[in-house]
């Protein structure tokens, strides 16, 4: 006999010992991902007023770009050029983390100076702090989303294992198991029925 | 008045000259203009018109950006050639230098922030006082310092190269003072009269100079001890006394409103700051106030050099008006901002 999660199922007493412990296992095993799957929902929570965020942190790109569109006629694309020599790029730092043991990014902003000076036309000077305005805002938020994207992956992932265990693995154990207890038993009692027939058999002749 | 039949010849050629500027009105109506076909039209019997061959090279920022340079350069290298051996080229020559300090500030800026030398980028523009192709060719700062023929100019990169904080913002603003230097002493080798319409545009041109040069100071939160180290004895007192004793832009606004010439200048500012969050106005607004400071003065001594000054005002906020308006169009710019931008204060 054989059922799909469990393989090749022996119906012996040793092998019934075996899978009663592995079932045990398994429901400690979903005991401990419940457990996780609580803990990414509520690590998830945590998240939201950040994510709630993004609507206004958008508005401030949206400002920085139409500041951008104006530099680009005002003082034209030649004049944006001179304000790129002056420019540090932005450096970055990127650290990985383990929440619950799932590996969440986070990056800072290690360098980042806006050089601007007084001969560049102001609305170039404008655009660019608008933009590095709207870059500090954005950093925190790129993180929180990193992290929420990684744990809906985990807390998807955990679902997943715990549906498996609870509505096809666990089951097909207590179906293993409760074949081997029936033909155990049913193996016991034509034993019971051998040793009987046997003393007749021995008391009549 | 002009003394010699040459200077006299001059101006009146510059008046006919100034007979080919494109009314601003007419340059401000085009932000409203359907489609590029139209503008290419009302362009094309202009001295911008060489430059575009069909309305798609409207669309070409490169072909935009240059014609507005070029147009400019034509038109102070024909007066120049009109004008050499006179006084007048030496003025004209100074007050286009500003194109050459700002091509040596380009330079000044990528041999500072070394390793970026391919981003260098001059204005399109032959030189007028300093030879910046040369100069374009220095590998280090010290050797843009031997190569600098104007030993003031030397001095005063190799005093701030030297200097412990080395401020970025301090050599910017000390080459537009150098600038002013320049232009005040021009004004003194032609020998015209301190109330001369000459000297009163090129003081005026000046003052307006230093008043965007204080806004977009305060505006970046410069210190008032360079402020007051870079443009000190300029005869500006008023201006230079508010901007010293005030801690912001929006402070300074607030006094300049108080003061008749700049109180425009503040509102429109303060307006862009409500609106927008940023002063980012600065540059028109000072322009404009610019041209018409020059066009009121000029008007007094129509037959003076002040004439060719306002000339060479005018035909740079023409060539800055059709440049926004081009690629105010071609970025999308909301056509009410742009003729906002462009219009004079009273309108």
């Amino acid at each position: 006999m054989s059922f799909r999660s469990v393989g090749r199922v022996l119906p012996t007493k040793g092998f019934l010992i075996r899978l009663r412990e592995r079932t045990r296992l398994l429901r400690s095993g979903v005991d401990a991902l419940k457990m996780k799957r609580d803990q990414l929902v509520k690590e998830s929570q945590n998240l939201l007023p950040d994510l709630r965020r993004r609507d206004e942190v958008e508005k401030k790109l949206e400002e920085a770009y139409k500041l951008l569109r104006l530099a680009y006629a005002a003082a034209g694309p030649d004049e944006m050029r001179k304000a790129a020599l002056l420019t540090m790029p932005l450096l970055t730092e990127m650290k990985v983390r383990s929440v619950i043991g799932v590996e969440i990014p986070e990056i800072s902003m290690k360098e980042f100076g806006l050089a601007t000076s007084p001969s560049l036309n102001a609305v170039v000077i404008a655009a660019a702090r608008k933009f590095s305005e709207a870059i500090e805002e954005i950093m925190p938020l790129v993180n929180s989303e990193a992290k929420f994207e990684r744990l809906a992956a985990a807390l998807a992932d955990t679902m997943r294992k715990v549906n498996a265990l609870e509505k096809i693995i666990i089951p097909d154990h207590e179906a293993a198991i409760k074949y081997i207890e029936d033909a155990l038993e049913e193996d016991a009692l034509e034993e019971f029925l051998r040793v009987k027939k046997y003393r007749q058999l021995k008391r009549g002749a | 008045m002009l003394k010699g039949a040459k200077r006299k010849y001059l101006v009146v050629r510059t008046h006919g000259l100034a007979s080919h500027l494109v009314d601003p009105e007419d340059v401000r109506s085009w932000v409203f203009l359907e489609d590029e076909r139209a503008l290419f039209d009302k362009l094309a019997p202009t001295a911008y018109g060489s430059f575009f061959e069909g309305p798609e090279d409207l669309l070409d920022v490169s072909k935009v950006e240059e014609a507005c340079l070029r147009v400019n350069s034509i038109r102070a290298r024909r007066l120049i050639s009109l004008s050499r051996g006179t006084p007048v080229e030496g003025l004209v020559r100074t007050f286009m230098s500003k194109y050459d300090i700002e091509n040596l500030r380009r330079i000044v800026f990528s041999l500072l922030f070394g390793g970026r030398k391919e981003e260098l980028r001059l204005l399109p523009v032959e030189h007028y006082v300093i030879d910046v192709e040369k100069l374009s060719k220095a590998d280090r700062f010290e050797t843009l310092l031997e190569m600098l023929e104007d030993k003031g100019l030397a001095k005063l990169l190799s005093s701030w190269l030297s200097s412990s904080d080395r401020d970025l913002t301090e050599i910017d603003l000390a080459l537009d003072r150098y600038y002013m230097d320049r232009l005040a002493a021009q004004l003194r080798a032609m020998k015209v009269g301190r109330r001369s319409p000459t000297s009163v545009l090129l003081y005026s041109y000046i003052e307006n100079m230093l008043l965007r040069d204080l806004l977009k100071s305060k505006y970046l939160g410069i210190r008032n001890d360079v402020l007051s180290r870079v443009f000190s004895r300029l005869p500006f007192r008023k201006l230079l006394e508010i901007a010293t004793k005030t801690e912001d832009l929006n402070e300074f606004l607030d006094e300049l409103v108080n003061l008749a010439p700049y109180r425009p200048v503040s509102i429109e500012i303060g307006g862009a700051i409500k609106e927008v969050g940023e002063p980012w106005v600065i540059e028109h607004v000072v322009a404009k106030k610019t041209y018409i400071d020059s066009l009121r003065i000029a008007l007094k001594g129509s037959m003076t050099e002040a004439y060719i000054l306002m000339y060479l005002i005018s035909s740079e906020w023409e060539s800055q008006s059709i440049k926004t308006v081009l690629l105010g169009r071609m970025s999308g710019v909301n056509p009410e901002v742009l003729y906002n931008l462009l219009a004079p204060p009273a309108e």
